[in-house]
Formats: structure tokens, sequence, C-alpha cells
């Protein structure tokens, strides 16, 4: 009964916690269409004749193009940010790994930026769905994501990879670089790891990580394809 | 030369400003509103053949609007602009009634190609 109390707790947590997070995004999208609005007009004023020389338009077609650029960034980093948002609550549902691993290092860029750590996804074209809770597959990819960057020394490089095997959709953290290649133990050593494998075998899958020589470290989630359950089994 | 008449309606005063510029630049003959009630009353005034509005406003929002559009005069063409990348909202806002739907922040080009479309279908300049 507490455990149920509990599980409602948190969902109620998640529902509050997405809509905010939704305001927000959606907020982010509303100035980014005025800067882009408004750089666009720029654009147009500065296209017509007479406007200047040709080396201010130059100047100036530069400067709309930066704008422009980040624009299109905060636009990506919004839209996922957006998605998250939008699975808070939501519960048991079917959903696309892919698009998780996807979602979970652009979210984890900035940190990587910031300990000049190369992070990038490597994605199948097709790939599965997966039936489960989503929100705690995306919060498991963002902390294996997160424990493989305190791991990573600078300059080091992190590929987070999405791909199916037989019956399974493997999620791969591999590092490169790492300043500590030992995998942990299984039950203590990693604040992350006793929460993963609880998540993990919730979902039917297993995790595991594996040092590969002495600068490459590598964790690996297994999650069985499963079907969406009949109303008689929910 | 008859322009296309566009009313832009937007709670955000700088966007609806710098788009209905961009528009007017582009040859529409282009007025703007802040709030569903001020959209509704500038429709009263004259009839614009198309309206971009917006689905998230405070008051009348635009799903509203939109309804209330399609009541007055089912004519009217209406491209609805979401703040959010949730496919089921622009859905919803088509069986609504609106003719296109399209996610903010938005390329112009996209716009004018939607614009351009409704003129084609309905034979307008």
């Amino acid at each position: 009964m507490e455990a149920d109390k509990e599980e409602m707790l948190r969902q109620r947590q998640l529902t509050v916690i997405g809509k905010v997070l939704a305001g927000y995004a959606h907020s982010m999208r509303d100035r980014l269409a005025t800067i882009r609005e408004s750089d666009g007009w720029l654009g147009d004023l500065l296209g017509q004749a007479g406007h200047g020389t040709e080396e201010d338009r130059e100047r100036f077609g530069e400067i709309l193009s930066t704008i422009e650029r980040q624009v299109k960034v905060l636009d990506r980093k919004s839209e996922f940010l957006s998605r998250l948002a939008q699975r808070m609550g939501t519960g048991l549902c079917t959903f696309d790994p892919g698009e998780i691993v996807e979602e979970a290092v652009t979210l984890s860029s900035r940190s990587a930026h910031l300990r000049e750590v190369f992070l990038r996804p490597e994605v199948a074209e097709t790939l599965p769905n997966l039936y489960g809770d989503p929100v705690r597959v995306h919060f498991l990819v963002l902390i294996l994501i997160n424990d493989m960057l305190e791991r990573t020394g600078r300059s080091g490089k992190i590929i987070v990879r999405a791909g199916s095997v037989e019956k399974s959709v493997l999620i791969e953290i591999e590092g490169s670089g790492t300043l500590e290649a030992v995998a942990p133990p299984p039950e203590e050593g990693n604040q992350y790891w006793s929460i993963g494998q609880q998540v993990v075998a919730d979902l039917g899958g297993r995790l595991q990580t594996t040092a590969i020589g002495r600068d490459k470290n590598r964790t690996s989630m297994i999650l069985p394809i499963k079907q969406v359950p009949s109303t008689s089994e929910m | 030369m008859n322009r296309t008449r566009l009313l832009l309606v937007d709670d955000e005063e700088d966007f609806v400003f710098a788009l209905a510029e961009r528009l007017r630049f582009r040859k529409y003959d282009t007025r703007a509103a802040t709030s569903g009630e001020a959209a509704l009353s500038e429709i009263e005034k004259e009839r614009p053949d198309i309206v971009v509005l917006d689905l998230k406003m405070p008051g009348m929002g635009g799903m509203e609007v939109l309804r209330e559009i399609k009541t007055r005069d089912p004519s009217i063409d209406v491209i609805m602009l979401t703040g959010s990348v949730d496919s089921e909202i622009g859905e919803i806002a088509l069986r609504a009634g609106a003719t296109y739907h399209i996610v903010k922040p938005m390329d112009i080009e996209d716009l004018m190609k939607k614009l351009q479309d409704i003129e084609k279908q309905r034979g307008l300049h």
C-alpha cells in the first residue's frame, strides 16, 4: 500500500515537472520565433537595394547567419526538452529508444563541452520500438552518460550507440580516454549502478560494464523488445 | 492590385510585429492582433482571406478563436501556429478546421509556401 502511494506520488511529481518543463520549452520556442523573425526582417531590409556598401552587407549577412545557426541549435534543444516534458508521467507506453538516446546526448552536450569531451550519438537507422516506462529509460541513459563523463578525462570521447541485436535493443555508452577504466563492482562503488540495474531489471533486460584495455570503458544496456500487453495482462 | 489580406494573431507583440513587416515586404496586405478577442474584432471590421493564428494565448485561446472564425465564416483559411512539437496538437487544430499548422520558430519560406498553396486553392490573386 505504501509502495502504491509512493508510486502515485512519483507519477504526480513527474507530471508536475513535465508541465513546468513543457511551459519552459514553449516559452523558449516563442522567444526563438521572435528572434528568427526579427533577424529575418533585418535580412529583408538589408536585401533591399541602397542599404550600405557591399562590404557592410557581407558583414551583416555573416551576423545574421550566426544568429540563425544559434536559433537552430536552441530550436533543436527545446524540441528535445518538449518531448521529454510530454513523456513525464505518461507511465507505460511504446517508445522509440533511438529518440531517447538522441535526446539524452543533446541534453548532455553542454556538460560534455565544459569537460572538453567529444560526445555524439550513433543511432541505427531502423530500430524497433520498446514497451515500458520511457522516462526511466531516458533517466538511465542520462545518468550513465553523466557517469561516463565523470570518468572521462579531457579530450576524451564518448559514443552513445543504439542498435538492435536479435530480439533486443542494445544501447552502449562507450568512453575512451577514461581516467578510470575499471568496471565498477555490480552493487557498490558507483552511485548510479544500483539504480541502473533496477531500472533495466524492471524492463527485463540487463546492464553490464566492460573495461577495454586501459583507456576504454563500455556500459551496455540490453533491453528486450516487448509487445504491448493485452488488456487482460494489464 | 488586390492583395491577399492576412490577419496575424499572437500575444507575442515583438513576434507579430516583425512577422507582419516581413509579410508586408512580401506584398501581403497584413494586419496584426495580439489577442483572440482583438482578432475577432478585426475580422468584424474587415474580412481577411487568411488568419495566421497562435494556439496558446492568454484569455481566448487559439482553438477557441479558430472555432469562432469557422462558425462566423468557414471560408476564411486559418494557419495555426504552435510552440509545441507534439504532432497531436497540430492534428487537433486540423480537425477543428485549420488549413495548416506550423511549429514555431518557423521558417518564413514554409509559411510562404502554405500561403501560396491557399491562394492557389482559393483562386486568390
